[in-house]
């Protein structure tokens, strides 16, 4: 080894670690799976209150029907049906529900009659073509 | 020395397998052995005792945690620095460290004691010491694992994670550097 290189190896400046280094590092240490545990204590029993929770909504919430009953009174003209639909919306027990049924099964029977109307009507007009003639 | 060595080795491998198997008691041994030569490295590095301690603290509760992830191809104490170095730099690189060390270098000179104060070898070593802070972070590095944690090119490869040749390389430009440095001083 050149001098220089003993001169760098000669300028390294001792240090001591702190005297409590060891025990702190392993008090890191030995406390991580205690923290874990605790974790786990605090933890599993929060999340299974959640749980039960929600699974008690989600078996109460179809006797409130008004999620499938707004996929019906999607826009798609402003027909009866609809309008009916989006009152039926309001109702909140099976009553009302199979009231507003009721309704929109009615408004569709009376649509369908008045289509069939239109086209007897359309069908008993003479078929006669005016062709103008100067 | 060599029988004290294998001695050291064989317990060392006993106290990782029971730290495997759970027992994190065992993991004091390892903190014990390689604590001094650790916090003494990243002072070389950081020139900040409580840092020091601060990262090779951090150091060893990590390789105790990913202890799953070491290599046993390769030494301990080696996988032990290598992760000492990555928490190293990580800080380095967040703390903008180039500025902390230039007002370090203020600090250590307005500290300096005067010429009378000093014998010759009191004096080189505080002129080289000053100049190696001077060197960028990854010159100080393999300065500070090849002279003075005595640790091969290949070991501080693979501590660093470069190349064998990069280390030759950096180590002789940081020789150099140093050179320069110190022409005329010491």
């Amino acid at each position: 080894m050149e001098k220089f290189e003993q001169v760098i190896k000669e300028a390294q400046e001792p240090i001591t670690p702190s005297n409590t280094f060891v025990e702190e590092t392993m008090q890191r240490i030995t406390e991580k799976p205690n923290r874990h545990h605790w974790g786990l204590k605090l933890w599993l029993p929060v999340t299974a209150s959640a749980l039960a929770v929600a699974a008690v909504f989600v078996f109460h919430t179809p006797s409130s029907t008004s999620t499938p009953v707004r996929q019906l009174s999607s826009p798609t003209g402003p027909s009866q049906a609809a309008q009916a639909a989006t009152t039926m919306a309001s109702g909140t027990d099976n009553a009302s529900l199979a009231s507003d049924l009721a309704t929109i099964s009615d408004e569709i029977n009376q649509g369908d009659s008045n289509l069939a109307n239109a086209n007897n009507a359309v069908n008993n007009q003479p078929q006669s073509i005016t062709i103008p003639t100067n | 020395m060599d029988v004290t060595n294998t001695m050291a080795d064989r317990i060392e491998t006993t106290a990782l397998a029971e730290v495997r198997a759970g027992n994190h008691d065992s993991y004091r041994i390892l903190v014990e052995r390689y604590h001094r030569g650790l916090v003494q490295h990243c002072y070389n590095v950081t020139r900040d005792l409580a840092l020091a301690e601060d990262i090779a603290q951090e150091a060893f509760v990590r390789a105790h945690d990913k202890l799953a992830q070491y290599n046993e191809a390769y030494a301990f104490s080696t996988w032990l620095y290598k992760i000492a170095h990555n928490i190293t730099y990580g800080y380095l690189r967040k703390q903008q460290f180039t500025e902390a060390i230039d007002d370090h270098q203020e600090h250590l000179a307005d500290d300096r004691p005067s010429l009378d104060e000093l014998t010759d070898r009191e004096f080189t070593r505080q002129a080289v010491q000053t100049a190696i802070a001077t060197l960028p972070a990854n010159y100080r590095q393999v300065l500070a694992l090849y002279y003075w944690s005595e640790y091969s090119y290949e070991e501080i490869a693979t501590i660093m994670d470069r190349p064998v040749g990069t280390i030759r390389t950096w180590l002789h430009r940081a020789k150099e550097q140093l050179r320069k440095e110190l022409y005329g001083k010491v």
